[in-house]
């Protein structure tokens, strides 16, 4: 059975896997259909059609992860580095019979590469969903506090 | 209500008359009071005058002729002898009371009425006083005779011609008097701070309008006429203009309704106004040619008001002395087969772009969907030019400057909203109509006789120099002259038709914000880059070519990932983009995908080829859907995509700084997917989050810095040049060339140039 702490560890244990770079891992924590989803828009509802950030099957999300490694990935050399510092996320949604939950999370993401280092304060909302026993992400979305703003590049994942 | 007779009348002045009505049992009334006759022109006011010794209770008034034949000045004109009129009760809303101070009696014109029946009351009663009598002439001055008579040296005429009123002097002398003042509203303002600033506290002050027009108590309707129409609206009793005529469908700018923010003010051409703001000055009133409409009436029967606009100022082209060494200089850094790298990394050049290139050319600026009402305002920037966009009552677009004539301060900051009838600074709230029109300045009075009505840089928020609504797309010329936007773009306005087309009703709207991706490179580099077709399957293969890889390693399913359709084919091998075509137009545009593009090969969507057949017939939609061009160029700086309905706009913020804005719009009348599909490209490929993007992001940012190494001075063109390339023709060549590059810097000198050497 999943509890509470379950669920918060899985948060915090997402996060240190995108910071050390084990990309690899943090693809298995995701169900076959999720999504990553990173709004435009202030309070953006609709994600498709109308121009979002990010809104990523699986597909796209491996195609991300292994770029990052490829020969020829210029943008990536040198590496981008990230770092995640995470408040204790709010269980919104604790649903053991169905295994089902959902969490909500306070970010400051910083990503560096060269001399450039940006930081974003984002609210992470993760919808969860226990397989065999072990928790999946079924939707991360992230919302940048300034999605509005102009960006130079953010090539790794908050 | 009584019944009055006319038993008598008294010819006084060329324009004044006495009427000496009576009637059963009159009600008895007080100095001061008034009676409201009902005339056929509606209800006038007229105070009750009475003579030292008159015991009778006949109620006489004076009657002026108004200059423009007020209705109830000619109803009561035209009574004769015999004649009954109703009345109501007398009132006094102007009593003479007791202050244990001596009184100071201050007429001006017909306002000697009541007057009269004060002095009476006050020699009868034996208290002290001064009557002092104003008028334009002394024969326009009606009672000069009998007043002298009943009231001897307490009396004091004033009139222009030869004893003018000495407003300081008097108050100074009878700052000990309590103050009675009847007459045109702007001498009641002025005696009032000539006794304030004499000391006269403000409880012994008491006024009265005209009493021939008494409106403190109760309004009369009167009409008003809009010159450039003919058309007259009736303003009823209980209305102000502003209401009657927006009432009538006219729309009129106004904002405090109460007479003190100056938005409303309005022309008169003809007629009498009733002023009760307290924004004009004395001689603005006196002048009666100008009127705030919120608050206030008319003294004559009708107002004719000129509700026509003035022209906003434009902006000029900025005149300067001939400089054929600097257009030699700009015209020696394109060679055809190559460009110096100056214009990538010189900030100076980017200065001369911003003056002359971006004010030369058509550059864009939105879509009308994003202002659809009127008030409506976008905020962008046209080169470095902040402007606002905004949708005026006439429900064109215009695009004005986003800076106050007066400090300078930015009108609207926010990136849209809606302004409603004018824009107002946040600093001292000059205002503006929304076609930059200056609509007021708070305290205006102060600039009078300073030289501010001749200063042709306060008269209003700056519009461009010109401003063209195709097909829904916002295009702005800084400059006021120059080339017409058909010259322009010509032919390559067939992009923008097939993107519009693209919808069964023939019209797009935006969808949604555009992704805002900040790019520390030339802008340049970014227009170039649209129609470089040698650089995907390089600079992309990591994200392309990855993509390809990762869908073989799972067998190729069916349907394909919408990654593999939009992202995998960046990796067409050379010979796709060779046989895709480059057409190179005039003045700079030119598209890649002639004959079909990377776009050609994307799933049909259910639903949208039978809207596309039923809007158009099927040959023409299948034309207009055959047409996949894939990056057109509008030089200077921005690049369309028919077949995703998308503009990307780059906007130059500094030679080595370029914001990108991709816009994507939604074709009205197709299904959802279609804009889906849009806005799926867009996050893919344009976005910051995108890996294409960082593709490219990572090449600009690359060469930016590369171009300071002092290997040589110039960046190469050359694939595919020939000598003597003709840019003044449209061509249409091997998918690889990089003509239109070279097509850019040729309209590039053209544009810099084309002021430069104009001033002669
Ligand atoms: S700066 Fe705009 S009103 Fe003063
Ligand atoms: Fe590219």
């Amino acid at each position: 059975m999943i509890t509470r702490d379950d669920v918060i560890d899985f948060v915090y244990a997402e996060a240190r896997m995108l910071d050390e770079g084990r990309y690899d891992e943090w693809l298995s924590q995701w169900l076959e259909n999720g999504i990553y989803w990173m709004p435009l828009d202030y309070k953006q509802t609709d994600p498709i059609n109308a121009t979002s950030l990010m809104y990523e099957d699986m597909f796209m999300l491996r195609l991300r992860v292994e770029r990052l490694n490829g020969a020829r990935t210029f943008s990536q050399k040198p590496k981008s580095r990230c770092h995640h510092v995470i408040q204790r996320p709010f269980v919104d949604v604790f649903e053991p019979e169905t295994g089902t939950f959902q969490t909500n999370t306070s970010m400051h993401y910083v990503e560096t590469r060269l001399d450039d280092q940006i930081l974003l304060a984002l609210t992470a909302t993760h919808e969860l969903q226990a397989v065999e026993g072990k928790l999946r992400i079924a939707r991360k979305t992230v919302e940048l506090l300034n999605s509005d703003a102009a960006f130079g590049n953010i090539q790794l994942l908050p | 209500m009584h019944t009055l007779r006319l038993s008598h009348t008294q010819p006084c002045t060329e324009r004044i008359t006495t009427f000496c009505f009576e009637g059963k049992s009159l009600p008895d009334w007080s100095a001061g009071a008034h009676v409201t006759f009902l005339t056929q022109a509606g209800p006038r006011h007229y105070s009750l005058i009475r003579w030292p010794g008159d015991q009778s209770d006949a109620y006489h008034v004076a009657v002026q002729k108004e200059e423009s034949g007020a209705g109830g000045s000619k109803a009561m004109h035209s009574l004769n002898v015999g004649d009954t009129i109703k009345t109501t009760a007398p009132k006094n809303d102007f009593v003479l009371v007791d202050q244990g101070k001596p009184i100071l009696l201050l007429a001006g014109g017909i306002g000697i009425t009541p007057m009269i029946s004060m002095a009476t009351q006050l020699l009868q009663d034996e208290r002290p006083f001064a009557l002092h009598y104003s008028g334009r002439s002394a024969s326009s001055m009606a009672y000069r005779e009998e007043l002298a008579q009943a009231f001897g040296d307490k009396l004091t005429l004033h009139h222009d011609d030869e004893t003018p009123l000495d407003l300081p002097a008097l108050m100074a002398a009878h700052a000990d008097h309590a103050l009675y003042i009847c007459g045109p509203q702007g001498m009641i303002a002025a005696a009032r701070n000539a006794a304030e600033a004499a000391g006269i506290a403000a409880e012994h002050i008491h006024v009265e309008l005209f009493t021939n027009t008494v409106v403190t108590t109760e309004d009369t309707a009167f009409e008003v006429e809009i010159a450039s129409t003919g058309q007259v609206v009736t303003v009823a009793a209980d209305q102000s203009i502003v209401q009657a005529l927006e009432a009538a469908g006219i729309d009129v700018m106004s904002d405090c309704q109460r007479g003190d923010c100056g938005i409303c003010q309005t022309k008169v051409l003809s007629g009498i106004p009733d002023h009760r703001d307290v924004v004009l000055s004395d001689a603005e009133r006196a002048a009666n040619d100008v009127m705030q409409i919120c608050v206030s009436r008319a003294r004559s029967e009708r107002l004719v008001l000129d509700i026509a606009t003035a022209k906003a100022p434009r902006r000029v082209t900025q005149p300067s002395a001939p400089q054929t060494s600097q257009a030699d200089g700009i015209r020696a850094l394109f060679q055809g087969h190559q460009v110096h790298r100056d214009v990538y990394i010189s900030q100076d050049i980017y200065r001369l772009e911003m003056k002359h290139l971006f004010a030369n050319t058509w550059v864009f600026v939105g879509h009308d969907s994003q202002t659809p009402n009127a008030g409506d305002y976008y905020t962008t920037q046209i080169g470095n030019q902040p402007v606002i966009m905004v949708r005026h009552s006439d429900d064109q677009i215009h695009v004005l400057l986003n800076r106050c004539p007066h400090k300078g301060t930015k009108i609207a900051i926010d990136r849209s909203g809606n302004t409603g009838k004018f824009f107002r600074c946040p600093y001292h709230a000059w205002s503006f109509k929304t076609d930059g029109c200056l609509l007021a300045i708070p305290l205006k009075k102060g600039y009078e006789e300073t030289g501010f009505e001749d200063n042709p840089n306060v008269k209003g928020m700056t519009a461009v120099g010109a401003v063209k609504n195709y097909r829904g797309f916002i295009f702005a010329r800084l400059n006021t002259d120059g080339i017409s936007f058909e010259e322009y773009f010509g032919d390559s306005l067939s992009t923008l038709d097939n993107m519009v087309d693209r919808a069964p009703e023939g019209r797009l709207e935006v969808a949604g914000p555009p992704l805002r991706y900040m790019h520390q490179c030339n802008w340049k580099m970014l227009v170039e880059n649209q129609t470089d077709t040698c650089h995907p399957m390089v600079a992309h293969e990591s994200s392309a070519g990855t993509a390809v890889k990762i869908y073989e390693q799972m067998g190729n399913p069916e349907p394909r990932p919408p990654a593999m359709q939009i992202i995998a084919p960046f990796m067409s091998p050379y010979e796709f983009f060779e046989g895709m075509g480059i057409r190179t137009w005039p003045n700079g545009h030119g598209h890649t995908g002639v004959n079909m593009s990377i776009h050609s090969n994307y799933d049909a969507i259910p639903g949208y080829f039978d809207a596309m057949c039923q809007a158009y017939g099927e040959d023409r939609a299948k034309a207009i859907l055959d047409d996949n061009r894939h990056n057109t160029i509008y030089f200077p700086a921005i690049m369309a995509k028919g077949p995703l309905q998308q503009i990307r706009n780059f906007i130059p913020l500094a030679a080595n700084k370029t914001l990108v804005e991709s816009w994507v719009y939604r074709l009205v009348g197709a299904p959802d997917q279609l804009v889906a599909m849009s806005s799926m490209y867009n996050r893919m490929i344009n976005a910051p989050t995108s890996i294409v993007g960082h593709d490219d992001l990572e090449m600009y940012e690359r060469a930016q810095e590369g171009l300071e190494a002092d290997s040589s001075d110039w960046v190469n063109l050359q694939r595919l040049f020939e000598e003597d390339e003709d840019y003044s023709q449209e061509a249409v060549e091997n998918g690889t060339t990089e003509r239109q590059m070279r097509n850019q810097f040729d309209a590039w000198v053209k544009f810099m140039t084309a002021d430069m050497e104009t001033a002669q």
